[in-house]
């Protein structure tokens, strides 16, 4: 425990501090404590006070919380709390209490080299090279991937579903380390769902520089609760650029439309600074081989079969197609017919039946009220003849009153709509009636 | 057999941990299913509804995560969730890396959370 003036000098420390830190209070009081030591210093001392420093936000009179890097041999963390006592003119005094997270296990610095392996491999996927393609958009893609790699600026992409958003992501992220080779040792790629809570983003802002992630990409930025987007605002401005992760962001929004829409203007603002759109499939359909022989290995892996290329009529009915899921939906049609395939080349056969059979029909009206009246007509017809035209028994085997029967036999013109014939009408109230 | 209702695969749990999760997933319609190897795993994701892979990492971390890395680039409409008290910090980062969509490993590895994380993750 600790505590500071508003003037950020340190009045007081108990022996617990004493203890943790090395150092004597006395040494120590009436110092003050600033975030940035003074150029050059290497004295112990300075870098505790460094660390006890308040943040702003203490200085504002709100309690709060910051995890820093410990000094010392021993990899650990402090989370500090900020308790400030404040009147009208400000904080008189902030109590500090100094929580120490230790960094387990002697392999803390670096994982086995098997593990990372892993990660190289998977991350030859997203390299640049797998954007190849000679249509213009993707030209263009290209180009602005590796203009985003090359800053540290928030990026959002936007395209259709399954447009490959978070590959593009991953690639800005692998291209950003290769411009910024070591700097910051390893850096991970995370990719947020936005269905998990707010709490689960602060979290993660929170630890990612405790679990060297380099870049944070949010996926479906536009389903964001509003509460994590005022967070998300709030941490980019506040925080110094490399105690949080590059945010990058996805959205199938149209960027100036619907999304300006869904987000808070502040994060509509710094998303927007550099925007890349991933184009439809349709857009790049002059790359469809490529991208078919491409996605076949992973496909043909999933499905436990060899593959090796397809037919000409198999990829010109491929050509064909509107792909409103784009290379996902590419994906899943290979992965499908690869199951069904039996040679080492995809037959028309193969492809699932919606494709095969040519382009898809036109758009049929599902008319709900006709469709309702056409049943309730055949169920009044059954129930008459069950009933020998009888309404009050016909009512009771539909369960409702014998005068709604005759209304909606009357509505739908039914004969005997407008008669009475039967006259026991006193029947016992249905259950729904 | 195809399965179409979305299921909870889980890796590397015992059975009474698998059944605490019955609940949670018979909340989202969703059945459990029980994978304790990593090849058997990888069926159930190719022959099942997708829905979320549960991994818990600790015993064999190159098993578990090569596990992770091969369900998420090839089932990207599968939700790979890794949990486990292995505590490395580069770890965490290493299984986000790979394509998790949520780590829960200490601090954050309490079983209330990952019932929260999987009921926001399973298809409704």
């Amino acid at each position: 425990m600790f505590l500071v003036s508003g003037q950020r000098r340190l009045l007081y420390a108990n022996p617990a501090w004493e203890t943790l830190t090395g150092l004597s209070f006395a040494d120590a009081r009436g110092r003050a404590c600033r975030r940035r030591a003074p150029a050059g210093a290497v004295d112990l001392l300075e870098l505790v006070l460094g660390l006890i420093a308040p943040p702003a936000e203490a200085l504002r009179g709100r309690s709060c919380q910051t995890r820093r890097r410990a000094p010392g041999p021993r990899p650990a963390w402090w989370d500090i709390e900020f308790f400030p006592w404040s009147d009208a003119d400000g904080p008189l005094a902030i109590l500090g209490k100094i929580r120490v997270i230790h960094e387990a296990g002697p392999a803390h610095a670096v994982l086995p080299e098997k593990l990372l392996q892993l990660r190289t491999r998977a991350a030859a996927a997203y390299r640049l090279e797998s954007w190849h393609g000679d249509a213009p958009v993707m030209q263009r893609l290209v180009a602005q991937l590796q203009l985003a790699a090359a800053t540290r600026l928030p990026v959002l992409i936007h395209g259709p579903p399954g447009s490959g958003k978070e590959w593009a992501a991953r690639t800005i992220h692998l291209l950003g380390e290769q411009h910024r080779p070591g700097e910051q040792g390893e850096s991970f790629f995370a990719g947020f769902d936005a269905r998990l809570a707010t709490a689960a983003l602060a979290e993660l802002l929170s630890a990612a520089r405790h679990w060297h992630i380099g870049t944070l990409y949010i996926k479906d930025v536009d389903r964001l609760p509003r509460d994590a987007q005022a967070m998300l605002v709030q941490r980019l401005e506040t925080e110094s650029g490399d105690a949080l992760p590059r945010v990058l962001a996805g959205t199938t929004l149209d960027v100036e439309g619907d999304l300006r829409a869904g987000l808070v203007p502040e994060l509509h603002g710094r998303l927007t600074a550099l925007t890349i759109q991933a184009p439809p499939l349709t857009a790049r359909l002059q790359d469809l081989p490529q991208l078919v022989t491409d996605l076949l290995a992973r496909a043909g892996a999933v499905a436990g079969r060899t593959v090796r290329n397809v037919s000409p009529a198999t990829m010109e009915c491929l050509r064909q197609h509107r792909w409103p899921g784009n290379l996902a939906e590419l994906y899943r049609v290979l992965v499908q017919a690869c199951r069904r395939s039996k040679g080492d080349a995809l037959e028309l056969d193969d492809l699932p039946f919606y494709l095969r059979g040519g382009p898809a029909p036109p758009e049929q009206p599902l008319p709900l009220d006709d469709t309702l009246s056409k049943v309730e007509r055949r169920m009044i017809e059954l129930a008459l003849r069950l009933a020998a035209d009888n309404k009050s028994r016909a009512a009771e085997f539909l369960s409702i009153w014998r005068p709604r029967l005759i209304r909606r036999m009357q509505q739908l013109g039914l004969d005997g709509g407008g008669e009475d014939t039967d006259s026991a009408g006193a029947a016992a109230p249905p259950p729904n009636g | 057999m195809l399965m179409h209702n979305a299921q909870l695969i889980t890796y590397g749990l015992d059975d009474s941990a698998a059944e605490r999760l019955q609940a949670v997933a018979r909340d989202r319609g969703a059945g459990v299913r029980v994978a304790r190897h990593a090849k058997a795993c990888l069926n159930l994701l190719r022959h099942g509804a997708a829905g979320v892979l549960l991994l818990r990492v600790g015993k064999n971390l190159e098993t578990e995560l090569g596990l992770l890395a091969q369900a998420a680039q090839q089932f990207p409409d599968t939700a790979c969730v890794v949990w486990g008290d292995a505590d490395h910090p580069r770890l965490a980062g290493l299984a986000w890396d790979l394509g998790a969509r949520a780590v829960l490993l200490p601090p954050l590895d309490d079983p209330e959370r990952l019932h929260d994380v999987l009921r926001r993750l399973l298809p409704e």
